[in-house]
C-alpha cells in the first residue's frame, strides 16, 4: 500500500495549483459564461479529491460519494446554462419585457 | 512480480496520470483567453483526469464493489460531459462571451442574436465584483 499512499500524496500535492487556478478564475472570470465553467470544472476537481480520499481511507464509501458529486455537477451545469440562456432572452426582448413565461 | 504488487503499480500510475490531466486542465481553464477554449479545456481534459483518478482509487481498494462504483462514476462522467459541454458553449455563444481576437472564423456569426456584452454583468444588477470585472476588461 505504499506506492499508492505516495501516488496519492503527489497526487494531492498536483491537484492544490489546479484548485487556487480553477478558483481564481471563479472569482476574476470576465463573463459569466466563464464563472460557470468554472464552477463545472471544480465540480471535477472534487471528484478528484473524493477518489483520493477513497485512497487514503480504504472505504469505498467515499466511491459513491464521487458519483454523487458527478450527479449534481453535472445538473448544476445545465441549470446555469439554461439561465444564461434565459437571462439572454429576457435581456434581448426589450419590446416585450414581461412576457417571460 | 506479484500480482498484487502489478494492481498497486497500476493504480499509482493512474492516479499520477490522472492528477497530471486534472492539473494541465486547471492551467488551461486559468490561461485559455476564450470562454471557449476554456470549456473544451474543462470538460474534456478534466473528464480524462476524474476518470482516471477513479480508475486508479478503484483498483487501489481493489474489491469488486470499489471497482464496480469507479466503473459506473467513469460511465456517467463520459455520457454526461457531451451534454454538459455542449450546454456550456451553447450558453456561453448566446450570453455574449467575448471571443478571443485570435478567433481565426465564427460560423454562426449571423446565425444567431448575440447580445454585444455580457448579458448577465450587463443587465446592472449583478455582484459588485462582477461589474467590476466585466468594466476591467
Amino acid at each position: 500500500m505504499s506506492l499508492v499512499f505516495w501516488a496519492s500524496v503527489g497526487a494531492a500535492i498536483l491537484l492544490i495549483p489546479a484548485l487556487v487556478l480553477v478558483a481564481w478564475r471563479l472569482l476574476v472570470g470576465p463573463s459569466s459564461a466563464d464563472r460557470v465553467i468554472a464552477t463545472d470544472m471544480l465540480g471535477l476537481l472534487g471528484i478528484a479529491i473524493a477518489a483520493l480520499s477513497a485512497c487514503f481511507t480504504g472505504y469505498s464509501a467515499y466511491l459513491d460519494i464521487a458519483v454523487g458529486i458527478a450527479l449534481f455537477s453535472f445538473l448544476g451545469a445545465v441549470a446555469f446554462a439554461a439561465l444564461l440562456e434565459r437571462a439572454q432572452l429576457s435581456s434581448a426582448s426589450d419590446v416585450r419585457p414581461t412576457d417571460e413565461n | 512480480m506479484d500480482l498484487s504488487t502489478l494492481r498497486e503499480a497500476t493504480s499509482a500510475f493512474f492516479i499520477l496520470v490522472g492528477a497530471f490531466v486534472l492539473a494541465s486542465a486547471a492551467l488551461g481553464v486559468a490561461r485559455f483567453p476564450d470562454a471557449f477554449t476554456r470549456m473544451h479545456a474543462a470538460t474534456k481534459a478534466g473528464v480524462v483526469g476524474a476518470g482516471s483518478m477513479l480508475l486508479g482509487s478503484g483498483l487501489a481498494i481493489g474489491t469488486w464493489p470499489a471497482m464496480l462504483s469507479a466503473l459506473a462514476g467513469i460511465g456517467f462522467l463520459v455520457a454526461t460531459v457531451t451534454l454538459s459541454a455542449h450546454a456550456l458553449g451553447r450558453a456561453a455563444y448566446l450570453s455574449g462571451a467575448p471571443l478571443a481576437p485570435e478567433t481565426v472564423s465564427n460560423a454562426l456569426e449571423h446565425v444567431y442574436p448575440r447580445p454585444a456584452r455580457d448579458a448577465l454583468a450587463g443587465s446592472g444588477q449583478g455582484s459588485p465584483s462582477s461589474t467590476q470585472a466585466s468594466s476591467g476588461r
